[in-house]
Parts: structure tokens; sequence; C-alpha cells
């Protein structure tokens, strides 16, 4: 699955410690990002559907 | 015909992305964050982009507008992360605006959707081995787009018929949230595992043939046997081989091809419920996939402790698939014809 879809990056560059690092902040950002969308999609639906 | 385009564009558009964060003359240092970045970008932001998709009602526009964006960001002379943020808002775009036609085409069948999706890992790979190829990939793009444009208007549509058909009183909420988490929690398991025969361009194209083979397989196998009978049929193989035989390629690459047979089938269920929301079911799929890839990503694991968050992982997206056949109704459905 890493490999079909993502750069897999720890192969890609061995050192940068800083993108590592940045990892959870993504982690995070990411899991925001969806249930934000997922949100916002529920309450435009349930407005929709009242 | 259009299609078909739509999916080797899929090709072109991840091959021309990678290309550009391979070319774009970051140093050592800056290459790791442009390929996060990229990531980030290029996946987080389907869901959203999905949302506002199903809302302008004519995807064609936004699949044209994504390839040109790529095509610019890679032929662009502008900063480096400038190119990366182009290509990978376009690369957003094109998945978002070409997995909404397919699935609003698809007649309720899965296997437009594998079709759609397998190219990607073809693209990504040759990017990644041969970025020198970009301007004849951007060529090749552009033909796509025009081809494209001429097609689509002439494409008869079916999703007002698949929307009275699946209709519902009431939302399913928890089964889109519980195939959403499927997708973050297999792409976890996917992700801890290393393979350490992986090594040199020829191998890495045998395993994305295995990974295409699989995300093609999966639509029709969920068109002819049915979503839960196909992962019945893969993720528990997948996930024995996955776990216990990292170190074999054979059994490596036939778990990867068993577990990319699931794919389209957990994309395709999030469809059947949101049918009047194509962008998002493919948005959410799409963007699920990155928290659970990093997520991946940060645990170093090894032996109990591996094996363990592959079965689990698996075995939670197996349970979500077959909950989510049985709530949605699907089995009935297919009984009905």
């Amino acid at each position: 699955m890493k490999l079909a879809l993502f750069f897999p990056i720890a192969d890609v560059v061995a050192g940068p410690m800083i993108a590592i690092a940045l990892l959870p902040i993504v982690l995070i950002l990411a899991v925001v990002i969806v249930a934000a969308a997922f949100l916002i999609w529920a309450i435009l639906k349930k407005r929709k559907q009242k | 015909m259009a299609l078909l385009l739509n999916a080797f564009a899929h090709f072109f558009v991840d091959a021309i992305s990678v290309t550009t964060v391979f070319s774009a003359g970051f140093r050592e240092n800056t290459l790791a964050l442009a390929v996060v970045l990229y990531n980030t970008l290029a996946f987080s932001t389907q869901c959203l982009i999905g949302l506002l998709l199903d809302r302008w009602k004519h995807p064609m526009h936004f699949d044209i507008a994504a390839m040109l964006a790529v095509i610019l960001g890679f032929a662009l002379p502008l900063p480096p992360f400038c190119r990366v943020i182009i290509v990978s808002l376009g690369n957003s775009l094109f998945h978002v605006a070409g997995g909404t036609m397919t699935l609003q085409n698809s007649r309720g069948k899965a296997w437009m959707l594998g079709v759609f999706v397998a190219p990607g890992a073809f693209g990504v790979t040759l990017g990644t081995a041969y970025p020198v190829l970009g301007w004849y990939l951007c060529a090749a793009l552009a033909l796509c787009a025009v081809g494209i444009a001429y097609y689509w208007p002439r494409t008869p549509m079916t999703l007002e018929l698949r929307y009275e058909d699946l209709q519902r009183e009431k939302l399913p909420l928890g089964t889109i949230i519980l195939l959403t988490a499927a997708v973050a929690v297999r792409a976890v398991g996917g992700a801890v595992v290393s393979f350490s025969w992986k090594s040199g361009s020829g191998i890495l194209f045998l395993l994305t043939a295995f990974v295409f083979a699989g995300k093609v397989a999966g639509g029709f196998l969920c068109d002819r046997l049915g979503a839960g009978k196909t992962a019945l049929l893969s993720i528990p193989l997948a996930a024995v081989l996955t776990a216990f035989f990292p170190g074999n390629m054979l059994l490596s690459l036939l778990g990867q091809l068993l577990l990319n047979l699931s794919m389209p089938v957990t994309l395709w269920l999030l469809y059947e419920a949101m049918p009047d929301e194509p962008g998002l079911a493919f948005g959410l799929a799409a963007s699920a996939l990155w928290p659970g890839t990093v997520a991946g990503m940060l645990f170093q694991l090894t032996g109990t402790a591996l094996w363990g968050c592959v079965i689990v992982s698996f075995a939670f997206c197996l349970f979500a698939i077959l909950f989510a056949e049985k709530k949605l109704g699907v089995i009935e459905r297919r009984k009905r014809g």
C-alpha cells in the first residue's frame, strides 16, 4: 500500500530528521482535515434533510 | 472512452507529480520536506475538494484544470516549493474529479473504480525511477485532456439513476466513519512492514505490477462475488503473508496483491453509503490513507508487535467491510439484481 501511493520518505533520503520530526504534526493535521470535512458534510446534509 | 482516458491520465498525473518533486532542484536536506509537503497536500486535501466538487456538478472542468495545473507545476520556472504546491494541489484535484467522473458513470459497479485507481501506482514508480521523462509525460497528459474534453460530453450520465436507487431516509454516518477509519487503519498495517528485498528499479516495477493487478482485480471481484466475499478471500491471507513473510519476496508480492484487492471494495462501499456525494466518498478514502501511513511510519515494530499490528489492522478492515455490506443492504440489492 505504502509503495503504491506514497513516496517512501525514509528510503529516499536517509538523514532528514526535520521531516521525520514533522510527521506527528502532519499526522494530527491530516486527521483534523478529514474530521473537519466529515463534520461539514454531516452538518450540511442534516440541514438539507430538515 | 473518457473513463479509459482518465485512467491513463491518472498514470501521467502521478508520474509528472513525482517527477516534479525529484527534478525541482531540492537539496538532500529539503527533499524529504518536499515529499512530506507533497503527500500532505495531495492526499489530505482530497476530502475538502470532494466536498466542494459535489456542489459544482461538473467534474470534467476540474479534471482538465487539474491536468493543466500539474503540467504547469512541472514546466514553470518557479521556486521548487511553489512547484511542489502546484502539482500536489493539481494532483489532489485530479484524483477527486476523475474519481467523481468514474463513480458517476459506474452504474453501481466497482470494476471502473479499480481500473481508474490502479494506474497511479505505476505513475509513482515511473516518476521515481525515471524523472527525466517529464516532458514526454506532459505531452501525453495534454493529449488525454483533449480526448476527455471531446468524449466526456458524449458519455451518458448514470448518477441520477443510482441516486434514486440508493436514497435513504437515514444517513449511515456510523458506517461512513467506520469505513474511513478502516482505510486509515489498513494503511497503518501496510506501512509498519518494511521489505528487505525491495531494492532496485526492476523489483520496484514488479511490486507495482502486483499492486496494480490487485486493484484492478479487486473491482472485478467485488462485482462478481460481492464486497464481503472479496474481503474474506483477500484480507485474512494478505494479513498472514504480510505479517509473517516480509522477507520472502514472492509471498510478500502475493500479499500486496491480495491486500490491494480490498482497496476498490472500501471505496465502492463508501460510495454506496453516500451515492449523491461521489467526490466526498472518493476524497474521504484518499485522505484517510495519509494519516494511516504516517502513523505506520512513526513506529518501528518488530516480532510479535509487528505481527499483532498487521493482523489487528487488517482484521479491523475486514470487519468494517462486512459490517458496511450488511448495514447498507448491498447483499439484498445484489439478489434483487
